[in-house]
């Protein structure tokens, strides 16, 4: 379709050769780690770019025991604490606001709001040397909990604004007609808003996602513990350990990266256009 | 009928508890070796202690050097601190020993001499401070050069006994188109081992002492800017961008036949069996005109500390005990390679002939000098290694380096 | 309280602990830190006032950080905005069919992945003795250029900035791709009456619309550059010396590798001092668009 789409149009041929130039440029580092985490490191260190003569298949069971699956689980256990809670908690936030809004003690509600504003201004690095003091104070250090609390806490401002932002659309008459039916407030939440918001809500699951999954600073400082480690700091480790096993390393890097791509390539939708409101807002 | 079932099982239990002379104990260890061979010798051992005290159990977490000195600091920071962890001797050690963080050892000495005396003293020296014994060594190492014997056989080339020699030799190699010495000083520690050595030959005893001190450290002595201008001198051999190579990158191209030199540890002979050809090493040359010690090896004992907030200090002693055995410390030079300060643990059986030269050479090199990055106070050692990046980098001039080493010394000094 | 009150704050009564606790707790607490000298592991911190801040003020390496977040700002600006507003531009061209989504969302992939997989692998592509960059250069003719890209204080925080954007841009291309389908066709329809060409469209119907999000684009990867930290950390640790140090490195070393925990704290100032601004910048930007 489309190199006779070009020649119909030659004009449009550098705007293909640059889209062409991209796609190689993106493609390539994902080819070069599939290719080189099925050879030995002898192969890698001869000839990395080529494809591998024999298929090393046992590199990915050793990434696998030498570490990886425990920073997976570890990963799956923060980053889905972190989307409940955050989930959660915004949920609450998002509601009382809007039905304050609704009833005219807005001057209140802005309170809140304020504070997601300024929550949103604070970068996270900022905060490192007392979250510190504090993980160690509270005895959270070298806890998943030292990284599911601020983790939450700094998605939670952006978050409620997304999932308020919905809220304010769900008409206030059905709101009334629970009350009526003898609802109280939190059964209006349960029964009405959320089912009428899922679609932002798995949006926002997949930012939480996007940056729990990803968060490195935080991950490497506050947990100590090999057995502790999420993947991103756990790769740190993990690369130290294996610097003489390239191609056990490249394949723990595959494992690592794939359950996220996957999850992109199925919940794309949410992931776009999650971003994508994200910043606006932001 | 209840209370018969329930004394019962009070008896049971008394006899359950009767079997292991320690009720659960669970000893945190963190040490430096996420690697091959060290781990698994290390998991080895501690299967082995947990078989002959059951009760006791022990979890370990390991990092890698750097990554090590970070770690350790946010974890003697925290509530719950390893019980037993790595330490390297010297003012790395005495950081964390004023900080009241590591247990005095000398109980520990005192109560069983004859354990006591199986290790070589002038090892545990390296971590006293004021007198008081803070860690216990667990490996002996030096650092020498390590030359590929057949490369300098082919040229006619012997050990150089003098700086000057050292060049020449570089000269041959590199007209017979070889690297003469590989060097990766990515990680920045790798520069630190030259320039201790650089400083101790050139500048004078009494000097380094002074500024080694973090209390009266200035570095103002022209021997210092001396000193790097010989590493320069040195650095000419050396191969392209060393600053883009991680010391085992070095390592590995020694063993590839990519270089004729490498500055490397005597621990680190267990990673040369896979060389393909025969190698021998010399403690770094004399310099000619140089104030300092000419003949002394570099190379400090590294070992173990014992949180000083431990909850099972008997328990951590007594694993401590089994670390530092002559059983476990020849099984360590055998498995690992690195050498162990038990006396009688190295021996024809457990060392390689190599292992037993480098042996020698520590027993004999008398009073040796410690690695410079543990040596410093890590403020200075991080402006020293970062400053001679720069000069490998042709950034820096020696003496520009060394205006920032003062300054982060005066810093240091000021802030006591 | 009237009952509506009372609701509204116990709805937002996790909220707010959890944010007062974790997010505006340290950023006090740092202030209060950052006039004081202790290290990780010392039990007791000693009042230092200014003293920090003075040497901030005269620190070299400060200088540099300062200098690499600006080039790193500088250029992400460049390859990300300019060139990811381009890209968005060519993907919402008709005539790409279904390969228009396709393409979205293939160079939308590096955002997803972890930046510690991505610096790996660029490590590896930059290797002096084996790395793919020197290969692919001899194979060119270019020997000559073959360089430790991480490993010289020239090139490091280049190759550091470069990996930054094979990673970004998709994100900031997929902002305009969702920009560019708010425009209104008709305005394309009527530029296409009066001749203009696909440029000329671009220059004059696209960069104007999509203003707002132009702005938003530049505020995320600046305050991104102030506060980056990941890929200088694993690339090169801020080296070789202070070379590609940005301002998070630096903070990094000075509390868990110099046991300078109030100076660290004194650093993480100036980054909250630096992202306010440009945050408030945004504002004003805001208020006169609209």
């Amino acid at each position: 379709m489309i190199p006779a789409a070009i020649l119909r149009h030659p004009g449009r041929l550098p705007v293909i050769t640059l889209l062409a130039l991209h796609t190689v440029i993106v493609a390539y580092p994902l080819f070069w780690m599939v290719s080189n985490s099925l050879k030995t490191t002898q192969e890698i260190y001869a000839a990395s770019w080529s494809l591998p003569t024999r298929w090393v298949f046992e590199n990915y069971a050793e990434a696998w025991v030498r570490g990886i699956s425990g920073y997976f689980m570890n990963s799956v256990i923060v980053t889905g604490s972190t989307i409940a809670l955050t989930l959660a908690i915004s949920a609450l936030a998002a509601f009382g606001m809007v039905r304050a809004e609704a009833s005219g003690i807005g001057r209140a509600a802005n309170v809140v709001f304020l504070a997601c504003i300024a929550g949103m201004l604070v970068a996270p690095q900022v905060a490192l040397v007392p979250l510190y003091k504090m993980m160690q104070t509270l005895g959270l250090h070298n806890s998943h909990l030292a990284l599911i609390l601020p983790y939450t806490a700094y998605r939670l401002p952006i978050t409620i604004l997304l999932v308020r932002a919905v809220f304010l659309a769900v008409p206030r008459d059905l709101d009334d007609c629970a009350n009526i039916d003898g609802c109280n407030s939190f059964q209006v939440l349960w029964h009405v808003y959320l089912p009428m918001s899922r679609s932002i809500l798995l949006t926002c699951a997949v930012l939480t996602a996007y940056y729990a999954w990803n968060e490195f600073l935080f991950a490497i400082i506050f947990i100590d513990s090999d057995r502790l480690k999420t993947i991103p700091a756990g790769l740190m480790n993990f690369r130290d350990a294996l610097m003489t096993d390239w191609g056990v390393l490249v394949a723990g890097l595959v494992i690592a990266a794939a359950p996220i791509i996957l999850l992109f390539i199925v919940a794309q939708r949410y992931f776009l256009s999650g971003f994508a409101t994200g910043a606006v807002k932001g | 009928m209840t209370t018969r079932i329930k004394s019962l099982s009070f008896a049971a239990l008394a006899a359950v508890m009767a079997v292991p002379a320690y009720a659960d104990v669970e000893l945190q260890m963190f040490h430096r070796w996420p690697n091959a061979p060290f781990k698994p010798y290390i998991d080895s051992v501690i299967a082995d202690f947990e078989a002959a005290n059951p009760g006791i159990r022990i979890v370990t977490d390991q990092v890698l050097n750097d990554a090590y000195k970070d770690k350790i600091r946010v974890v003697l920071g925290s509530a719950n601190t390893p019980d037993v962890f790595f330490a390297w001797s010297g003012e790395w050690a005495f950081n964390i020993a004023r900080a009241g963080r590591s247990m005095d050892l000398g109980p520990l000495l005192e109560a069983n001499p004859e354990w006591a005396q199986n290790i070589v003293a002038e090892q545990i020296e390296p971590f006293t401070m004021d007198g008081t014994v803070y860690g216990l060594p667990w490996q002996m190492d030096g650092k020498a050069i390590f030359y590929n014997k057949r490369i300098f056989e082919e040229l006619g080339l012997t050990e150089p006994q003098t700086f000057g020699e050292l060049m020449q030799v570089c000269g041959t190699l590199q007209n017979a188109g070889h690297t003469p010495i590989l060097f990766g000083s990515r990680a920045p520690w790798a520069i630190s081992h030259y320039i201790g050595t650089f400083n101790e030959r050139i500048v004078a005893p009494e000097v380094l002492a002074a500024d080694y001190n973090r209390a009266t450290g200035e570095f103002t002595h022209p021997g210092y800017v001396e000193a790097l201008e010989k590493f320069a001198e040195l650095a000419t051999c050396m191969n392209r961008s060393p600053n883009g190579i991680d010391h085992e990158s070095t390592r590995n191209n020694f063993i590839a036949e990519r270089g004729a030199m490498a500055y490397l540890q005597y621990a680190e002979m267990g990673f040369l069996t896979a060389a393909e050809f025969p190698y021998g090493f010399f403690i770094f040359p004399e310099i000619e005109g140089g104030k300092g010690r000419q003949t002394t090896l570099q190379g400090a004992p590294q070992g173990w500390m014992i949180s000083a907030d431990t909850k099972h200090p008997e328990e951590a002693a007594k694993f401590l005990e089994f670390l530092i055995s002559p059983e476990m410390g020849a099984r360590l030079t055998a498995e690992t390679g690195i050498i162990s300060p038990v006396k009688g643990a190295v021996t024809a059986e457990s060392a390689t002939p190599e292992q037993l030269v480098a042996f020698e050479q520590i027993m004999n090199a008398g009073d040796p000098y410690i690695w410079l990055d543990t040596a410093l106070d890590s403020a200075v050692a991080d402006a020293y290694m970062r400053g001679v990046q720069l000069l490998l980098d042709g950034r820096m001039t020696p003496e520009e380096v060394m205006m920032d080493v003062q300054a982060a010394a005066d810093r240091v000094r000021g802030s006591l | 309280m009237s009952r509506r009150a009372l609701d509204l704050t116990i709805y937002s009564l996790p909220f707010l602990l959890v944010v007062g606790v974790f997010v505006f707790y340290p950023l006090i607490a740092n202030f209060y830190y950052s006039f004081q000298a202790f290290s990780a592991f010392s039990p007791t911190m000693r009042p230092v006032g200014l003293e920090n801040y003075a040497r901030l003020m005269n620190d070299p390496v400060i200088r540099i950080a300062f200098v690499n977040v600006g080039l790193y700002a500088a250029l992400s600006v460049l390859c990300q905005v300019a060139f990811g507003l381009v890209l968005a531009a060519i993907l919402s061209q008709a005539f790409l069919g279904r390969w228009a989504r396709f393409l979205q969302a293939f160079f939308f992939l590096p955002v997803v992945m972890s930046i510690t997989v991505i610096a790996f692998v660029f490590t590896f592509f930059y290797d002096p003795m084996t790395g793919l960059i020197n290969e692919l250069l001899a194979a060119v003719g270019l020997g000559a250029w073959q360089r430790a890209w991480l490993g010289e204080s020239a090139t490091a925080i280049y190759a550091v900035i470069a990996v930054s954007q094979w990673q970004s841009i998709g994100y900031v291309m997929m902002l305009f791709v969702v920009a560019i389908q708010g425009i209104p066709r008709d305005l394309y329809e009527a530029a296409e009456l009066d001749g203009a060409g696909p440029v000329a469209q671009f220059f004059y119907i696209t960069v104007p619309q999509v203003r707002e999000m132009l702005i938003v684009a530049t505020v995320i990867t600046v305050t991104g550059s102030i506060t980056v930290f990941s890929e200088p950390h694993i690339l090169t640790g801020g080296g070789p010396g202070n070379s590609s140090t940005v301002l998070a490195t630096y903070m990094y070393r000075s509390a868990f590798f110099r046991d300078e925990m109030g100076y660290a704290a004194a650093i993480a100032s100036v980054i909250f001092v630096a992202t306010m601004m440009v945050s408030l910048l945004q504002l004003r930007l805001f208020g006169k668009a609209k």
